[in-house]
């Protein structure tokens, strides 16, 4: 691929907020000279199948929060707190939540639950002539706090009713005061100073997964005990023109579209449905009808397994020509010379069955295909393991040292890539119409196969002492034509995506 | 927790023998050995004069869990009641009486019997419980308040409930 093109059009389907990270013609003088040359470094090293995205740790979510909230405040001239529980309740769009609050700031308020205006942060005191509402306790020595709404309860009512709310219910940003219809929010800093250290703890967990999840363009990495958030840009409409594969920290590659594993080439939507056609019986039905037919007297579904025409159902025990589907007792002996085969209705139940066949046979094809590809994908873990022996073995017989043999480990990590990507190959080529592009596209496929299964083999060879340089030559120059027939395949199905090439069908 | 529940029942006990609602009675229950079960209320409910509830007395049990009051009583009329927000157990459906919708610790029994009593006239049409009560009330509202003065005739002789006479 050249690297000419690379600017054009990749753009337009992601963007930054900033919007000084790209450049376009006119763009180019608001950008210094070191800008410039870290971007085009990045863009050389992003292929057309890549997207832009971004991995966040737990603790980075939270300095970004606090950032924003620091914002808010500073331009409202509000506490943190009260700021926080605006950002909440707008999910963090500040720049609508400055608007509306310049706007109506009145209302906006008050269906967030705050008062802004509020001089000092709610605190324990005590207060003479204290009643609890709660518990009903009253007298000059209880220590009691009141939001900016002034309802006054008691700490112990107030630390078991935020301990309820967080531990037992799952609440975090809409906790309000406990006093009846009162919709003012209870900000972190009381929450802090009300419960214990573990219920806090579990408060701000619970805060930041509202955030992500609120968040469309931050998704939690789906792996096992995995706790980093990936951010991409994308939005589902454009989840048509192309497959955002991303890769968390922990190693987990996966679509930030779906949040299903790496399924490039084949797009979102094609994916569901295929997964859907596999896992559905449908198939089922479809070999019952190419296989059967109904007893025309109580439909039971029967199966030809004998020569003879002269079917009789075990079920009703009616008696019928397989051929024609009439009744027996018309034909006498001479079911040979059916003469209603020729019939429209029978050409027409004929015909059906025959485009049924071929439907089911497309299929197959392509689910054969798929299917093996994913059993190989797993049948390399045990080669993987089977790998690491041999590179065992390798050190010990010759002079190689750990690093030198890494090459083994490479080269099945490639296979296990390639042959995921071939998997969804396969389901893309079924949901595409042949036409001339289809072609090509097939090329690339059989391409990459091809090299696909040679590296394997090469990987299953016996490995001799004395030609360990030699084979590791191949495997390194097998793997490296894979990898760039993968991309070539990568690179122009997704060029196809964006161009809206590809004409899918729906089989 | 439960020390919480038991002294604000208590101080709901006091308050309302201090400052009865009039046509109310609320309190707890005896046990067989004559000691009060202060999680397991019994009260009744008058229908609002001038309305097709008037001269209905309404039986309802309130049971309090140990969360009380972080969480709300369970209100049940015994017999069930025909009205759009009552299950057909007796159930009542009224969001200050749903800890995910409105319900708040400082809602006091006064607050949910007052409650109670006002939503049998005005049902919430947004969350029926009771199809056939429902389906009157938005096909025959005629029909519909007919039923609920038979209703209010039948349920309770004032007489057999002797602590309600000074009442009326």
């Amino acid at each position: 691929m050249s690297d000419i093109d690379f600017d054009e059009g990749d753009d337009d389907f992601l963007y930054d907020e900033s919007g000084e990270d790209y450049l376009d013609e006119s763009g180019e003088d608001y950008l210094d000279e070191l800008d410039f040359t870290e971007i085009i470094q990045e863009k050389q090293e992003r292929k057309k199948y890549e997207v832009e995205y971004k991995v966040y740790s737990i603790e980075e979510i939270e300095d970004f929060q606090n950032k924003e909230i620091e914002h808010v405040a500073n331009i409202i001239g509000c506490f943190k707190e009260h700021a926080a529980t605006l950002l909440r309740h707008f999910k963090w769009n500040k720049e609508r939540l400055i608007e509306l609050y310049m706007d109506r700031t009145e209302e906006v308020t008050k269906e967030a639950g705050v008062i802004v205006d509020a001089q000092k942060l709610p605190k324990l005191i005590k207060v003479e002539d204290f009643c609890c509402d709660i518990c009903c306790d009253s007298g000059d020595d209880i220590e009691s706090l009141a939001l900016s709404c002034g309802h006054r309860f008691c700490k112990d009512c107030y630390s078991q009713y935020l301990t309820q709310k967080i531990k037992v219910e799952g609440e975090c940003r809409n906790i309000q005061c406990p006093s009846d219809a009162c919709n003012i929010i209870v900000d972190e800093n009381t929450i802090k100073m009300l419960v214990s250290e573990d219920t806090y703890h579990r408060y701000t967990s619970l805060l930041i997964r509202t955030y992500v999840d609120d968040n469309i363009f931050l998704h939690w990495c789906p792996a096992p005990n995995c706790e980093y958030a990936v951010e991409c840009k994308i939005h589902d409409s454009d989840l048509q023109r192309l497959v955002p594969t991303v890769k968390c920290k922990c190693g987990h590659q996966f679509c930030f579209g779906c949040g299903l594993p790496d399924h490039q080439p084949c797009i979102c939507s094609l994916v569901a449905k295929w997964l859907n056609k596999c896992r559905d019986d449908s198939e089922t039905a479809n070999w019952i009808s190419v296989n059967t037919k109904e007893c025309p007297k109580c439909k039971a579904s029967i199966e030809k397994n004998g020569g003879c025409n002269h079917m009789t159902c075990k079920k009703c025990k009616n008696e019928f020509c397989w051929v024609c589907m009439g009744p027996w007792s018309e034909h006498g002996n001479q079911w040979y010379t059916c003469n209603r085969f020729e019939e429209k209705t029978s050409v027409d139940a004929r015909d059906s069955q025959s485009r049924s066949r071929a439907k089911l046979e497309r299929y197959l094809h392509y689910y054969n295909r798929y299917a093996n590809h994913e059993q190989s994908a797993k049948l390399d873990t045990e080669l993987y393991e089977k790998t690491e022996r041999k590179m065992e073995r390798m050190q010990k017989s010759s002079e190689l040292s750990w690093i030198e043999v890494q090459f083994l480990k490479e080269a099945v990590e490639t296979v296990v890539q390639c042959r995921n990507t071939l998997k969804w190959t396969y389901s893309f080529a079924f949901y595409l119409q042949k036409d001339n592009q289809t072609t090509l596209f097939e090329d690339n496929q059989r391409d990459l196969e091809m090299a696909v299964e040679q590296l394997s083999e090469l990987l299953e060879e016996e490995i001799k002492p004395n030609r360990i340089a030699e084979l590791k030559q191949r495997v390194v120059d097998k793997s490296i034509y894979v990898k760039h027939r993968r991309e070539i395949l990568l690179e122009d199905t997704a060029q196809g995506l964006k161009e809206s090439r590809w004409v899918f069908i729906d089989p | 927790m439960s020390n919480l529940c038991i002294s604000r029942l208590i101080e709901e006990r006091n308050q309302l023998k201090k400052d009865f609602i009039p046509g109310f009675k609320a309190g707890p229950l005896k046990t067989k050995d004559g000691n009060y079960d202060i999680l397991n209320w019994e009260a009744y409910i008058p229908g609002i004069r001038g309305t097709s509830w008037d001269g209905g007395i309404f039986k309802l049990n309130l049971k309090f869990s140990k969360d009380y009051p972080l969480k709300p009583p369970k209100c049940t009329f015994n017999p069930p009641v025909f009205h759009p927000n009552i299950y057909l157990s007796g159930d009542v459906c009224l969001s200050i009486l749903n800890e995910y919708e409105d319900w708040k610790p400082s809602i006091s029994i006064r607050d949910i019997l007052i409650g109670i009593q006002l939503l049998l006239n005005e049902p919430n049409l947004e969350s029926p419980a009771q199809h056939a009560a429902y389906a009157l009330y938005q096909e025959n509202r005629l029909e519909y308040e007919k039923r609920l003065m038979i209703q209010s005739k039948n349920h309770y002789d004032i007489n057999n409930i002797p602590y309600l006479k000074r009442h009326y």
